[in-house]
C-alpha cells in the first residue's frame, strides 16, 4: 500500500513537471504536501496529499490558469460569478483537473497566504515568494518555501481551516494532523524556525495573534518545552480572544459552544456549529458549495 | 444614504456575498472584466474605488478593440 501512495505522488509530480517548466519565470512555490512532508517529516509520503498545491503571486493567476488550460487541465467554472466568488472569498482558485490513466491530478493554485475575508494589511505574493528554495520530489526538480515561510503559510492555513464557517459546515477542518504537521515542523527545523526569527516575521506581516492561536492548539496536544517557550512569546489579548471564537471576520466570529477536545474529536463539525448559522451564513456556505463542491 | 464616496461600504452592509453580486452586475453593466488583482472586497469598498476600476476597465477594453 506504502508503494502504491509513493508511486501515485511519483506519478502526481511527473506529470506536473510541464507546468512546473512552464511557469518558472515566475515566482512560484509548491507548498503543503511532499514539500511539507519533507521539511516536517524530513521524508516524503509522510503526508496524506491528494493533490499539488502551487502559491503564486494574484498578478500571475490568468498566465498560470492559461498554462494549465494548454496541458489539459480542466476547471469547472460554469458562470463568471464562480470565478469572483473563488478570487474574492479564497486563497485558491476553483481546482484544475486532468485525468490520466491510473488517476486524477488536481492542481489547486493559490494566489494568497490570507483568507478572502481577511481585511488587514495582506502580504505581497512576489516578494513572500522571493527566496523559494530548491526541492527534488522524485526527480523533478521545484521550488518551495524556506522552512520559516512554510510554517508562517501552514499556520495561516490551518488558521483559516479551524475558523472558516464554510469548511467547518462542510468538512472535518480540525484535525489532529494539522497539529502534527506544525510540532513536527517546528521541531525538526528549530534553527530556521527560531523564535526570534518567527517573532519577527510574524510583527512584519501583522499576524502575531493567528500565530499564538494555532501554536496554542498545538501545545494542548504536544507537550514540549520548546513549543511552551514560543507560545509564552506569541501571547497576547488579541490572540487570547481567538483562542475560543470561530468566523474570519469580526462580523462572523462568534463564541464556540463546545471545547477544543470536542472540536478535534467530533466527526462533524457542522454539528457543533448548526445552532449559530444565520440565513446570511447559510446562504454563503450553499453559495460555496455549489463553487468549490459543484453540490 | 451613502454620504461620500470613500465611505466604507462594508461597514454600510456589504458583505462577501453582495460583494460578489455588485462585481457580476457592474461586469455585466459595463461589458467589462475586473481584474483579478482587484477582485478583493478590500479592493473595491467605497464607490472611488469601484469608479475608478470601473474606468480603467472600460479603457482596456476600448484600446483592446482598436488594436483588434
Amino acid at each position: 500500500m506504502e508503494n502504491i501512495k509513493v508511486n501515485i505522488s511519483r506519478y502526481r509530480y511527473i506529470e506536473c513537471c510541464e507546468l512546473i517548466n512552464s511557469i518558472s519565470e515566475h515566482n512560484y512555490a509548491v507548498i503543503k504536501g511532499e514539500p511539507l512532508s519533507c521539511l516536517a517529516y524530513n521524508s516524503f509520503n509522510k503526508r496524506i496529499a491528494s493533490d499539488i498545491d502551487i502559491l503564486i503571486d494574484r498578478n500571475n493567476l490568468r498566465f498560470v490558469c492559461d498554462k494549465l488550460q494548454d496541458l489539459g487541465y480542466i476547471q469547472k467554472i460554469s458562470q463568471r460569478i464562480d470565478r469572483i466568488l473563488s478570487l474574492s472569498n479564497s486563497h485558491q482558485t476553483i481546482p484544475f483537473k486532468k485525468k490520466f490513466k491510473l488517476f486524477y491530478n488536481e492542481i489547486d493554485i493559490n494566489f494568497d497566504i490570507f483568507w478572502g475575508e481577511y481585511s488587514g494589511k495582506r502580504v505581497g505574493m512576489d516578494e513572500f515568494l522571493s527566496d523559494t528554495i530548491e526541492m527534488d520530489i522524485y526527480g523533478v526538480k521545484v521550488k518551495t518555501l524556506p522552512p520559516l515561510k512554510a510554517m508562517i503559510q501552514l499556520i495561516l492555513h490551518h488558521y483559516k481551516d479551524m475558523n472558516s464557517l464554510f469548511l467547518l459546515a462542510t468538512r472535518k477542518s480540525i484535525k489532529y494532523d494539522m497539529f502534527k504537521d506544525i510540532y513536527y515542523l517546528l521541531k525538526n527545523n528549530l534553527e530556521s524556525i527560531s523564535l526570534d526569527k518567527l517573532y519577527s516575521m510574524s510583527t512584519k506581516y501583522e499576524i502575531m495573534p493567528y500565530v499564538y492561536y494555532v501554536l496554542h492548539h498545538t501545545g494542548l496536544l504536544f507537550d514540549d518545552d520548546n513549543l511552551s517557550e514560543y507560545i509564552s512569546a506569541f501571547k497576547t489579548p488579541e490572540g487570547e480572544k481567538l483562542l475560543n471564537c470561530y468566523g474570519l471576520n469580526d462580523s462572523e466570529r462568534r463564541e464556540w459552544r463546545y471545547d477544543f477536545k470536542t472540536r478535534l474529536e467530533t466527526a462533524d463539525l457542522y454539528d457543533l456549529i448548526k445552532d449559530d448559522l444565520t440565513p446570511k451564513d447559510t446562504e454563503k456556505i450553499a453559495v460555496n458549495k455549489k463553487v468549490f463542491l459543484g453540490e | 444614504m451613502l454620504e461620500q464616496t470613500n465611505e466604507d461600504l462594508s461597514q454600510l452592509g456589504m458583505d462577501s456575498i453582495t460583494f460578489i453580486h455588485i462585481v457580476v452586475a457592474l461586469e455585466e453593466a459595463f461589458n467589462i472584466e475586473m481584474p483579478d488583482e482587484l477582485l478583493l472586497v478590500t479592493e473595491m469598498n467605497t464607490v472611488e474605488k469601484i469608479t475608478n476600476i470601473i474606468s480603467s476597465a472600460i479603457i482596456n477594453a476600448e484600446l483592446i478593440d482598436v488594436q483588434e
